[in-house]
């Protein structure tokens, strides 16, 4: 009883933020609805008590992207400038092509064989420590991540790198390229 | 009244969905990005749902979650600076304008 209010309630505020994520005008709001969803998801996480993944989405996802996407907006719009807003049209032929593929979705969902014993939560056994999750990371036997977690960090590092050439090396082309392209 | 898979599948999937509203209306490049993100964690939802239910035992799903929201982090770090750049050479953001290899 008290999951499924646990459940509905995050699943509402989930919903609500992500709605006000894709449709605020205020793009600093979306930001802050967008801190909210990402909250909302890890106290999900946590129902299903996966503690190493709310862990994770809480401190990579809201201390680390969203603060990257905040520096993005400062940096790129000025605060409280609307944005422009798109035909009704457009919008429409979001929304249609949003809601058929939530409709293939839902029809695929409902009609997928999953078994009344597997639908039920069994006990939970306990293995979801984050001692366990790093053993998992680290054994290179079968069932261990070895490979998928130093490919991860490979690839981190070079996106990371990437990112800081991308944005550093172009200061060096700013003052004439903005003097053209940056007051029209 | 109790809380099955289906639930968990049925919320991710109106998740997803909003993601790809955000990314098909809004014409803002940090806006798609932030959309985009939106639809990576109702993947990442599916994976500890279906960890959940179909073998709690394990922790397949949490990794793979973790591993989701690392690529999630280089997708990031990588386009906003793309956008950082974009907007430099531009003066904004908008996608539709951006079309200085086009032309």
């Amino acid at each position: 009883m008290i999951e499924a209010i646990a459940f509905y309630t995050l699943s509402t505020v989930v919903l609500f933020f992500a709605l006000q994520v894709v449709s605020s005008a205020l793009i600093m709001r979306s930001v802050t609805s967008l801190i909210c969803t990402l909250l909302a998801v890890a106290g999900l996480y946590l129902l299903l008590s996966a503690e190493l993944a709310a862990a994770v989405q809480v401190l990579i996802y809201v201390g680390g992207i969203v603060v990257l996407a905040v520096f993005a907006v400062l940096l790129t719009s000025r605060i409280g400038a609307m944005q422009p807003h798109l035909s009704p049209v457009g919008k429409l032929a979001g929304a249609l092509a949003s809601t058929s593929i939530l409709i293939i979705t839902l029809s695929l969902i409902s009609i997928a064989p999953f078994t009344d014993s597997i639908n039920r939560l069994t006990v939970d056994t306990g293995l979801h420590s984050a001692r366990d999750a790093g053993l998992a990371l680290l054994s290179p036997a079968k069932g261990g991540y070895l490979v998928p977690f130093e490919m991860i960090s490979l690839l981190l590092v070079a996106a990371l790198i990437g990112a800081t050439a991308v944005a550093r090396f172009a200061s060096h082309s700013t003052e004439s390229e903005q003097s053209e392209g940056g007051h029209q | 009244m109790e809380i099955t898979l289906y639930h968990w599948l049925t919320l991710s999937s109106f998740l997803f969905a909003i993601g790809i509203y955000g990314v098909l209306t809004r014409s803002n490049g940090l806006m798609t990005l932030m959309s985009l993100e939106l639809m990576l964690n109702a993947a990442a939802l599916n994976f500890v749902a279906f960890n959940r239910y179909l073998a709690p035992s394990a922790i397949s799903g949490q990794l793979f979650t973790v591993f989701v929201i690392a690529v999630a982090a280089a997708e990031a770090a990588v386009g906003f600076a793309i956008m950082i750049r974009l907007y430099r050479s531009q003066g904004n953001i908008e996608l539709g304008q951006a079309t200085l290899m086009k032309n």
